[in-house]
């Protein structure tokens, strides 16, 4: 097989629980509504698929559901709200299926505002049957914001993966999402009431304890008890968000990634990989309008292309490299 | 993955130990515009107290890093790398100074900051340029300052850029368009 690589690094799942099947889970986020994640998880998956491997999208945004449009398929009969509500016991049961034979579809919850917040239980049910879906690569399209809902998908993943566009406002909530992500996860990692305290009040931005970054909170955790304060070291070593820059129109766009990686670093301490970029063109929205995928309707056009690279490098476990980069 | 304070000058400008000084000089361009105040790549992530920290530190690595023998002192100090002993590496020949530039290798935008990277990458002082072109300096100063409100109408100021651009072997009339136009956006953004 060509395209395969090591899964020895797989993170840890919500509870470090073992799993039964050898799948791959890529979540696509990013904290701002419109930045592409819809299109990059409908792109992943149907790349996917293309090279016959057996996958299956999920529409994870619990609230707006709308990837079975960017997949070019009917809205299904079963949703993910029957099996949230029990109507439904088993997830294979609401598959449906695409214009493609390998590539299935888990269509989001879409009637009840209820459901866009199921209890915590009901989500950790719905993960662990995630985890044991049998096919190779499993894409979720999550929603905006950085509602528990998305984190916690997001932290299930073997890959995370961050759509970005050349905004501020994008930019500002990417970080966001990143923040609130890890720090959920620190506070799934600590038990202690002090140490719990301590996570909650780092993340308000303006704390009296003078926690500004993650690093500040390390510290001050280690303070507390080495032991814990190690493990939140290693447990952000391991924390390797992915990035996408979308819409990009020069190359000053393209390079914001590199960017974008070297201020994570600088402000976070945490490493962030820059998969690469999609150009923004007409090709897209002309697609959309007649509700076909882009990647299918024109996988010559310069977004397609991009959206290639991206699945190219998270196949070879890569990064980006082109000449705008000073490691050289 | 250490935050800037832990970060060695290496690291800080994202560049590997060996680097050349060309490599650098990029790198320390691209960090400075990445890091800058109104910067869209780290928007929202520094208050303004850790950004002129960090600034700070990318300005104490570049002079580091940009000076052989000091940059020679800090990687034994600092990286624990020793210069390799013998002729070749003792050799206290200078670097032939880069003169030629293409237009690919300007910069995306030239700014004040900008060209002064370039004029430090090259090693001319700013007195020389000021004594060789009769400019003041006074005025180159503002230049690498982006200090708009001090600099001279833009009839004149276009052929100071020339000179200064001549000078430290850039293209003319790209420095000179390339500075009037960042210059415009400068004033439009204040309004």
């Amino acid at each position: 097989m060509p395209w395969t690589y090591a899964t020895t690094t797989r993170m840890a799942g919500i509870d470090g629980q073992s799993r039964l099947v050898q799948n791959e889970i890529w979540a696509v986020g990013g904290g701002k509504g419109g930045t592409g994640k819809t299109y990059l998880s409908a792109s992943l998956a149907i790349g996917l698929a293309k090279l016959g491997k057996r996958v299956i999208a999920i529409d994870a945004d619990l609230g707006c559901a709308n990837l079975h449009t960017a997949l070019g398929a009917d809205p299904p009969a079963a949703t993910l709200s029957d099996f949230i509500k029990g109507r439904v016991k088993n997830l294979n049961d609401v598959l449906g299926d695409t214009s493609l034979p390998t590539l299935r579809l888990i269509s989001g919850a879409h009637d009840f505002l209820e459901i866009a917040n199921p209890k915590y239980t009901e989500k950790m049910r719905l993960i662990r049957q995630i985890q044991d879906l049998d096919v190779e690569y499993i894409i979720l399209d999550l929603g905006a914001g950085t509602a528990f809902n998305s984190l916690d998908f997001f932290l299930a993943a073997d890959r995370g993966i961050l759509t970005v566009i050349p905004e501020p406002t994008s930019i500002e909530n990417v970080y966001r999402f990143i923040k609130s992500a890890f720090y959920r996860r620190f506070k799934r990692a600590v038990r202690h009431p002090e140490m719990k305290a301590l996570v909650s009040c780092a993340m308000d931005q303006k704390n009296e304890r003078g926690i500004r970054t993650p690093h500040d909170l390390i510290t001050g955790v280690e303070a507390i008890d080495a032991e814990v304060g190690g493990r939140l070291r290693k447990t952000m070593a391991q924390f390797s968000p992915k990035l996408v820059v979308n819409q990009v129109r020069s190359q000053d766009d393209a390079a914001l990634g590199l960017s974008m990686r070297s201020s994570c670093s600088k402000y976070f301490g945490i490493q962030v990989e820059y998969l690469g970029f999609v150009e923004y063109d007409d090709c897209v929205w002309r697609a959309m309008k007649r509700k076909r995928p882009p990647l299918m309707e024109y996988p010559d056009a310069p977004s397609s292309r991009g959206a290639g690279t991206v699945l190219a490098n998270l196949l070879k476990g890569e990064q980006i490299a082109f000449d705008l980069c000073v490691r050289g | 993955m250490k935050p800037f304070r832990e970060q060695n000058y290496y690291e800080l400008l994202d560049v590997r130990p060996d680097a050349e000084k060309e490599v650098l000089a990029k790198a320390y361009e691209a960090a400075k515009r990445a890091f800058a105040g109104d910067a869209l790549a780290s928007h929202s992530l520094f208050d303004p107290r850790e950004r002129a920290a960090l600034l700070g530190r990318l300005d104490d690595a570049w002079r580091t890093l940009s000076d052989p023998a000091l940059r020679a002192r800090y990687d034994e100090d600092v990286l624990g790398i020793r210069p390799a002993v013998g002729p070749p590496a003792q050799s206290p020949v200078p670097e032939p100074r880069p003169m030629a530039f293409r237009y690919a290798d300007l910069p995306i935008g030239v700014t004040g900051s900008v060209l002064r990277a370039r004029r430090e990458a090259v090693g001319v002082p700013l007195q020389e340029i000021a004594r060789t072109t009769r400019i003041s300096i006074a005025y180159l100063q503002f230049i690498e300052e982006d200090r708009e409100r001090g600099l001279p109408h833009e009839s004149y100021l276009r052929g100071y850029l020339a000179q200064y651009a001549r000078a430290i072997g850039l293209d003319p009339q790209t420095v000179a368009d390339g500075y009037l136009r960042h210059l415009k956006a400068l004033r439009s953004a204040k309004r």
